[in-house]
Formats: C-alpha cells, structure tokens, sequence
C-alpha cells in the first residue's frame, strides 16, 4: 500500500511505497487530489539585450547598452551578426526595435551569434538604429 | 563603446573583422571573438570603419582572462591611425 506525503494545506505532494517515518506515514485511501500545478513564469526569461545600436556609414557606429551581448559586426547594408557573451543554449527568439518601416529578422548561426536582416521595402536596408531582447523559448 | 578588430579565418582565406561594443562588455567579449590567445586591437572609437582595408597586428596584444584583457587594453598606446590602413581617397 502506497503511502502520502501532504504539505500544510493538506495537498499530497508525495506518494511513496514505504511509509516514509516523519512525513509520510498516511496510508493513500481512494483516488488523491494531488497539489495544483505551478503556475508558469509571470516573466519571460530574456537571455540577452542590446540597446541604442546605432548604423552609420557602413558600420555599427554605436551601442549604448545591454546584456550578454558581446558586440555587433557589420556585415552588409542590413546584414549583421551579434554574439553572446555566454551562449544560449536551445531555441531562442530576438524581438527587434526599430524606427519606420524596417522590419527585421534573425536566424541562429550557432549558440553564441546570430545574423539578423534589416529590410525597408523587402530590400536589406541599414535603419538608423535599433534594438532587441533576446527571449528564451 | 569600443570597437575591436581582429582577424578570422573564413573559408580557409584570413578575413579581417571589427565589432563594437560597451566598455563594460569588452573583456568578455575578446574571449569569445576572437578569441583566447589570438590577437586584437581595441580603441573606444575609429574613424571611417568601412574604409579600413588592412591591420598590422605584430605588437598586438592577445587575448587572455577577463582580468587579463582589462590590463592588456589599459596597455595599449598605439593609436589606429598607426596600425591600421585605410584605403586611399582616389
């Protein structure tokens, strides 16, 4: 006979195959009502940000701030990569910031870069500047 | 900022690369690109990136610990306009 561990509120949050002498000594009788779920993250986890990346001339002419955000290289009119400081490991989405029209698109290179596409009218196009959060999924 | 320039190796053929970054970010980014034990060139800001063409790296200063990284770029006194090579105004 299987017996339960309860918390303060009553719930089962533990069934074992041997009493459990201190915490589980109840015997389970009937069908339990085990402890409700957890509800998921209030927060998204952002696993990387860059702030006020600035595009001039033919370079990433600035960055005002951010986090694991190793730097940005200018590739092309837009055409650049950005690494992490520590890699992310598994599925990621970046969310851009932009002025205008630009829309914005990155595919993962590997754990620690990404190459991101700036487009104005479906044709690659340096914004003046933008920014992004990177979200663990 | 700053802005970071070394070289990789794309394809067998030694491309040269610049970043840019936070001051704050820099001594652990340079182990990430380009890397432990390779060298680089660090200035808080160059003037026309695009136009540089070329990077004399002899008496570079190499990438190490974070620490390492925060002495080895308060060390550097050479300036871009003496390591690096711009391509010429026609």
């Amino acid at each position: 006979m299987p017996y339960v561990e309860r918390d303060e509120a009553g719930n089962v949050v533990g069934i074992y195959a041997n009493p459990q002498p201190g915490f589980a000594e109840e015997p389970m009788e009937g069908p339990i009502s085990l402890a409700p779920p957890l509800a998921p993250p209030s927060a998204p986890t952002i696993a990387a940000a860059a702030f006020g990346l600035a595009v001039a001339d033919g370079d990433i002419s600035g960055l005002d701030g951010g986090f694991n955000i190793g730097g940005a290289i200018y590739f092309g009119p837009g055409e650049y990569l950005v690494f992490f400081i520590q890699p992310i490991e598994g599925r990621y989405a970046p969310v851009f910031m932009a002025g205008g029209s630009v829309v914005m698109s990155a595919t993962a290179a590997d754990a620690y870069s990404m190459t991101i596409e700036a487009r104005s009218d479906g044709v690659l196009a340096d914004p003046d500047g933008f920014s992004l959060q990177v979200f663990k999924l | 900022m700053a802005k970071v320039f070394y070289e990789e190796t794309v394809n067998g053929e030694t491309v040269l690369r610049n970043y840019t970054t936070t001051a704050q970010a820099l001594p652990f980014a340079l182990p990430v690109r380009p890397g432990a034990g390779k060298k680089f060139w660090t200035w808080p800001a160059v003037s026309n990136v695009p136009g540089v063409i070329a990077c004399d790296f002899t008496d570079a200063p190499t990438v190490g610990t974070p620490t390492q990284n925060v002495a080895a770029v308060a060390a550097i006194t050479a300036t871009p306009e003496v390591v690096l090579i711009w391509q010429p105004v026609e």
